[in-house]
């Protein structure tokens, strides 16, 4: 075996070439058949754009192993890492959210979703409509049902 | 006019109306983008919502109706109970855990929960739980008026990382199956065998924290390596009846104890960098021997220390058989940081803190708290330890001291004098007077106001040069953000 590492190359949908070790691209649960198969070739991915791909392998490099770490510094460090790693636009976050359910990505899946999830925890139901793009479809005796204690108690 | 035309420019020149209350940190959504989520993933950021939350955004739509019976959060916590009875409550877990079809669990919790006519219900909430793969368990039993004696034989879980139990009776089944993940223990006001904490640590090779706070039946603790464990974290806090600790754990990182002075055997804690060692005096006599013995060799080289007048006593040179002053030949090599809690009618005095301080070449942050502690300095003092201090070396990293309960007595005055004169890169002395004091009313005239001049006279005294790097807080009013690292200690 050489002790250079084997490197994987992937295509994203605008064009643009990254190159990856093969540890790193194996966690993609997507393309780890292609990995294992020993393609040479420049993997395409038509549904991320470069510079989320970027994001994607930022994340994934600084996180492989380091998960496991037990030294609580690493630990630490890692968790202030990945709080500036997602101060990002909400365009961002959801073409992140989409690129690892795509690559199937678990950590990131994980951690993007626990992002959205926690930023909505404190919305109010208008809010929370909002930013789903949902409409009320409620009847007004529906929304006033739902809204009191009596949906915790009867409506569940 | 005039004055109608400035009222005017005045107005111009206020300042915006105050920006509405700013969202929880976090990335702020767009509608646009957002909408575009593939279903798959809305649910999954759904089911990451705790219980209360997600039935109520089941409010938003037709659609996220039902989103709730998905949560993986289920966390019936002090948010949960707000305007519900007791009653109503136990009808609400029932109904959400019955109809929960999610298949994954990540933890269940129940706050401050009266478990005292349900516990079948209890149970069953606690199987189901189970079958869904609990990762936490977290069951807070503070309303129940007796012990709860249901937990026998049920949380004896595959799945369980992490187990907290509050004010209730556990027994396991033994030999354990399950519990072979789990990492943390938290047992406080648990009435449960001593034995089964052994068989807890001699099964379990994953925990890495345990945190025993109020354990009744607790006499003995010991805790080896040669027995697999990985232990990490230790905390043992107000175990009324125990006697030995013995502690033989490489890994051991951070350890914490606060009651009485058990009989303590540390051994081979070669990594440890946190401890707080508060021993509470007893109304008799105290062997201090054994913290020169058995404790100080194991703890010199901790980074994080927070000890109490106890120790202090402990490891404060003492006057041998044949004469001669004894002083403890040690060193806190990596010591940045340490908290002294001062007892009432300690003995140890200036002289045993700044000879422990010049100690720990590397402290950078100091804590101390004179609470209602007064000490003579005494003639031994005046005729041979105060210019003792006066010659002794500077302190070359401290940059941040915080005294709590200043009164302004004597031997704080010295104490001040001290670290301000050895410590040339000091950057900053924050010194709290306390709200009020019971103890000694000669203080009362510099208790109010906390803030302003009255002290300036007391650090002329001092011969403070650089008054700004002094501020004086009064207690109740602490906006200074400096706290030590272990705060939380009961």
């Amino acid at each position: 075996m050489s002790s250079k590492k084997k490197v994987i190359t992937l295509r994203s949908s605008d064009g643009e070439i990254f190159e990856v070790e093969e540890a790193v691209a194996l966690e993609w649960l997507t393309i780890k058949p292609l990995v294992e198969s020993g393609c040479t070739d420049a993997i395409p991915l038509p549904q991320v754009t470069g510079n989320i791909l970027a994001k994607v392998i930022e994340y994934c490099k600084k996180h492989i192993g380091a998960s496991e770490s037990e030294d609580r510094k690493i630990l630490y460090e890692l968790e202030s890492w990945d709080a500036d790693f997602i101060k990002v636009d909400q365009g961002t976050l959801f073409d992140l959210i989409r690129a690892a359910d795509y690559l199937t990505i678990k950590t990131l899946f994980e951690f993007t979703c626990q992002t959205v999830a926690d930023t909505i925890k404190h919305k109010t139901i208008e809010e929370v409509r909002h930013i789903f793009r949902e409409s009320n479809d409620f009847t007004p005796e529906e929304e006033k049902e739902i809204r009191g204690k009596s949906w915790w108690l009867q409506g569940l | 006019m005039q004055s109608s035309a400035k009222k005017r420019v005045r107005r111009r020149c206020e300042p915006p109306p105050p920006t509405p209350p700013v969202d929880p940190p976090g990335p702020v959504l767009d509608p646009e983008v957002f909408s575009a989520l593939p279903r798959d993933a809305l649910g999954h950021v759904f089911s990451l919502l705790p219980i209360k939350d997600s039935v109520r955004a089941g409010a938003v739509c037709r659609g996220f109706r039902h989103s709730w019976r998905h949560s993986r959060v289920l966390d019936f916590d002090q948010e949960f109970v707000v305007g519900l009875s007791w009653r109503e409550q136990v009808d609400v877990i029932n109904r959400v855990m019955t109809r929960h079809v999610g298949k994954e669990v990540r933890c269940f919790k129940l706050w401050k929960f009266d478990a005292g006519d349900v516990e079948e219900d209890l149970r069953r909430w606690i199987r189901i739980a189970t079958a869904k793969k609990v990762e936490e368990i977290d069951l807070d039993f503070a309303q129940t008026a007796r012990h709860t004696k249901f937990l026998h034989n049920c949380l004896d879980i595959k799945s369980l990382k992490v187990l907290k139990l509050f004010s209730c009776e556990v027994d396991f089944r033994r030999p354990l199956r399950g519990l072979q993940v789990l990492k943390t223990l938290v047992l406080n006001r648990v009435l449960i065998d001593e034995d089964v904490i052994d068989t807890i640590i001699g099964h379990c090779s994953h925990l890495e924290t345990l945190e025993l706070t109020f354990i009744r039946n607790l006499r003995q603790f010991k805790v080896l390596a040669s027995d697999g464990s990985h232990l990490r974290v230790l905390k043992l806090s107000t175990c009324p009846e125990i006697l030995r600790i013995i502690l033989d754990v490489p890994t051991l990182t951070t350890f914490h104890y606060y009651g009485k002075l058990p009989e303590l055997s540390l051994r081979n804690l070669t990594r440890l960098k946190d401890a707080v060692l508060i021993f509470i005096p007893p109304k008799g006599y105290l062997d201090h021997s054994l913290i020169k013995k058995n404790i100080l060799p194991s703890v010199t080289r901790v980074e994080a220390l927070t000890i109490n007048s106890t120790f202090l006593e402990g490891i404060s040179p003492k006057i041998e058989e044949d004469g001669r002053i004894c002083g403890q030949k040690y060193k806190f090599e990596n010591l940045v940081e340490l908290q002294i809690h001062l007892d009432q009618g300690t003995y140890c005095n200036t002289h045993d803190i700044t000879s422990f301080i010049l100690k720990c070449p590397k402290l950078e942050r100091l804590f101390i708290d004179f609470d209602y502690c007064s000490f003579e300095s005494g003639v031994y003092w005046e005729l041979h330890q105060k210019l003792e201090v006066e010659r002794s070396p500077a302190l070359v990293s401290l940059k941040m001291v915080k005294l709590m309960n200043v009164r302004f007595q004597k031997h704080q005055a010295d104490l001040m004098k001290f670290l301000t004169t050895k410590a040339a890169k000091l950057e900053r002395m924050a010194i709290f007077v306390p709200k009020w004091d019971r103890a000694s009313p000669t203080t009362k005239e510099f208790c109010i106001p906390a803030t302003g001049s009255c002290y300036d006279e007391f650090y002329k005294t001092l011969k403070l040069t650089s008054a700004e790097k002094f501020i004086t807080y009064n207690q109740a009013e602490d906006d200074s953000k400096l706290q030590p690292l272990h705060s939380n200690w009961p």
